[in-house]
């Protein structure tokens, strides 16, 4: 009997499995494991975290590490991915022309139109127009609201209040005349004074009417058709809020600008195709098809993308040591997207959602350096090691252990970089493809739509679903469902959307439980099930999806509570089967390559 | 005698700026508040004791400058926050209405 290992090198895990083979070639597997890849896949760095997993491995196989005789490893795919965004519009208001947000607690209610004052100057001024008054910090709510009384009482017109400190209430409570009062504006001492203004606070349980509606803020500002046009950004980023505040400055301006984003060349076997970025994903990937096999990637010089695929191209070629000129792409996944973007201008902190398009792409290297990956291995063990062969091929050995499959057979593997494909016919031919955009590209577009600026806990988001801290003992979770705990949650949790890990994070930001599943998974289907339809189609004889009759799913972002299900509907519309693997009746979706590796070393 | 739901606030030589602090807080986010003096207490067993008086389940303590907020559902050796400075009474006053509403709480700042 001998004891051999089969390595799977991924883009962001490294698995093992140990088996032992009988003198009449039987395989017996004994153990697995899985580790974190260290450093990027193909590079020397990957050594460290083999030999952690192997140590693991081989401790609970119950034999040691000098019984081993052989190590597989895979001739891994020479393809690594990366990601990359670019904004193409940028909303730019000048002169500070609205304050549009969502303070906890407004006061009073309606709208009130008038020009903007100081509180403690108004006395100063004419009586004859209505007036809008700021009242900043220095000011508290006993004395801002005595002053307003004195002032209408004087026979001042007061119409409403913009209010930096978080008093609007308290205001609204001491004084004798109810006006819409906007506090928490942080900005206050860049409000243009006797500018024409309007504050709005709506009811309770409603949001705003008026200054949310294009024709309305024309009413109040008598603009004409062209100032109309000009103010719909500004209407449009008002949409949903409870209260807001427009002022119309002389110069005032707000512009929804076109970035130039530049186009991409897009080279192919059959022909090449220049898209404008601005034309949105849809454009991009239709052109993509047309081109045949992609042969490279260029962005027009000059352009926002230019930079972007160049970054890509450099990072590309530091890790694999050739020169930027060598490195070609090979396939390219665009996705619309839309980023928070903090308004330049805006007075209590307001973002625009700004439209981006974000890009995936798969760089072929001549070849990783596997070689000398399996060299420093053998160096550091002293046990001979084998590059076995190629990755697909091992992928498809694994996942035909999974009960209940047989040939011939597609597997789709769902990674953190990549979303490859391969198919087996009955003669054992095998096929297969590496698509740009998977798990790290979600994760992306998930930090970045819900402007997060924090990709681990996107990354928990992607990964885990959610509750809603509803009381200090119970939780509701997204399916609806009640938890329950014997001991009160901490004081941070309490009414916060939490992600359902074992510890449970607390999401810091007002975005509803809702919105987060919306994003997640419309990012999980903008990436998965679009390259899983790519990608299939690609493999399927003549290229025809309904040509495929069953699929397998494996790699780590099978494992995902939602993805599978997503791809299984998708893929039900052509009548395919289609369900996550369970590579060898035991590991699930896991370890598909590594038993392959095995696997392969019996049988030819 | 009807009493409109509110949180109750129990008091024993009140700092009278924590106090006012406090009551800025919970009237800004919109919750309604009742305070009776008391007896001198330990400042959680008073704020324990508010709690069963609340409609609202939140009892707040204000025994000279310390504050304490409980809610009836939790054991009674336990509370929601205690503080003893001025620095935080506001935020103290927003976070016990905020339990009422189900909003999650401001940070205290320390």
């Amino acid at each position: 009997m001998i004891l051999t290992a089969g390595i799977d090198i991924g883009n962001s895990s490294t698995e093992a499995c140990i088996a032992s083979i009988s003198e009449e070639g039987k395989l017996h597997f004994i153990s697995s494991s899985i580790t974190k890849t260290t450093g990027v896949k193909g590079t020397i760095q990957n050594v460290d975290g083999i030999i952690t997993v192997l140590k693991d491995v081989m401790n609970k196989s119950g034999y040691s590490l000098e019984d081993l005789k052989e190590i597989r490893i895979n001739e891994a795919a020479p393809v690594i991915g990366d990601t990359a965004m670019e904004t193409i519009t940028e909303t730019i208001i000048t002169e500070s022309a609205m304050i549009g947000h969502n303070p906890s607690t407004p006061g009073g209610i309606g709208i009130g139109i008038g020009y903007t004052a100081k509180l403690h100057e108004l006395m100063d001024l004419d009586k004859t127009p209505s007036y809008i008054v700021i009242i900043p910090e220095s000011f508290q709510y006993e004395e801002a609201a005595k002053q307003i009384n004195n002032a209408l009482e004087a026979g001042y017109s007061i119409s409403g209040a913009v209010v930096q400190r978080d008093e609007a209430v308290l205001i609204n409570n001491r004084i004798n005349k109810i006006i819409p009062i906007v506090d928490e504006v942080k900005h206050i001492e860049n409000i243009p004074l006797n500018s024409l203004a309007a504050v709005e606070v709506a009811e309770s349980g409603y949001t705003i009417r008026a200054l949310c509606n294009p024709y309305d803020i024309a009413s109040i500002f008598s603009l004409d058709h062209d100032q109309t046009r000009q103010i719909v950004p500004v209407a449009k980023s008002l949409i949903g809020t409870r209260s807001a505040v427009v002022i119309k400055t002389p110069s005032g301006e707000v512009k929804e600008k076109i970035i130039p984003a530049g186009s991409l060349n897009l080279k192919g076997t059959v022909n090449s195709s220049q898209v404008n970025l601005d034309f949105g994903a849809e454009e991009i990937m239709k052109n993509l098809a047309f081109v045949g096999e992609l042969q490279d990637v260029e962005g027009e010089s000059g352009t926002n993308v230019s930079g972007m695929i160049n970054s890509v191209k450099s990072t590309m070629s530091q890790l694999t040591g050739e020169t930027v000129d060598n490195i070609r792409i090979k396939d390219i996944l665009a996705v619309d997207t839309f980023l928070p973007v903090r308004v330049s201008g805006g007075l209590a902190g307001e973002t625009f959602m700004e439209k981006a398009v974000g890009l995936a792409v798969m760089v072929k290297t001549n070849k990783l350096p596997m070689l000398n990956i399996a060299k420093k291995l053998e160096e550091a063990l002293n046990i001979n090691v084998k590059i076995a062969g190629i990755e697909a091929v091992m992928a498809v050995m694994g996942a035909l252990t999974t009960p209940g499959v047989g040939l011939p057979l597609a597997i789709l593997d769902l990674g953190a970089g990549s979303t490859d494909a391969a198919i087996v016919d009955r003669d054992g031919y095998v096929n297969s493809i590496h698509l740009a955009g998977a798990g790290e590209m979600v994760t992306m577009l998930i930090n970045s739509e819900l402007g997060l600026n924090d990709r681990n806990l996107a990354e928990e988001i992607k990964k885990y679903p959610l509750a809603k801290v509803e009381s200090l003992f119970q939780i509701r979770m997204e399916n609806r469902e009640i938890k329950f705990f014997k001991d009160p949650l901490e004081t941070k949790y309490f009414g916060r959307v939490v992600v359902l890990k074992e510890n449970m994070i607390p999401i810091y930001s007002n975005l509803s439980m809702e919105k987060i599943i919306e994003v997640r998974r419309s990012a999980k289907e903008r990436v998965f099930v679009e390259n899983a339809l790519r990608a299939l189609k690609q493999v399927a004889p003549m290229n025809n999806i309904r040509n495929i009759s069953s699929v397998v799913m494996v790699g780590g972002s099978a494992l995902d509570f939602e993805i599978p299900d997503m791809i299984l509907k998708e893929l039900s519309k052509y009548k395919i089967i289609a369900g996550r693997g369970n590579i060898r009746g035991v590991e699930g979706p896991r370890n598909a390559v590594a038993t392959g590796l095995v696997m392969s070393s019996v049988i030819k | 005698m009807f009493h409109k739901p509110a949180i109750t606030i129990l008091t024993y030589k009140p700092n009278e700026s924590m106090l006012k602090e406090l009551l800025a807080g919970i009237e800004e986010e919109g919750v309604n508040f009742e305070v009776q003096a008391d007896e001198y207490s330990n400042v959680k067993f008073l704020a324990e004791k508010a709690s069963k008086l609340s409609k609202l389940e939140v009892g707040i303590a204000v025994l000279e400058n310390q504050i304490c907020v409980h809610v009836r559902n939790l054991p009674k050796d336990k509370y929601l926050f205690k503080i003893e400075s001025k620095e935080n009474a506001r935020r103290i006053g927003y976070n016990a209405a905020r339990y009422v509403k189900g909003n999650s709480f401001v940070e205290l700042d320390y």
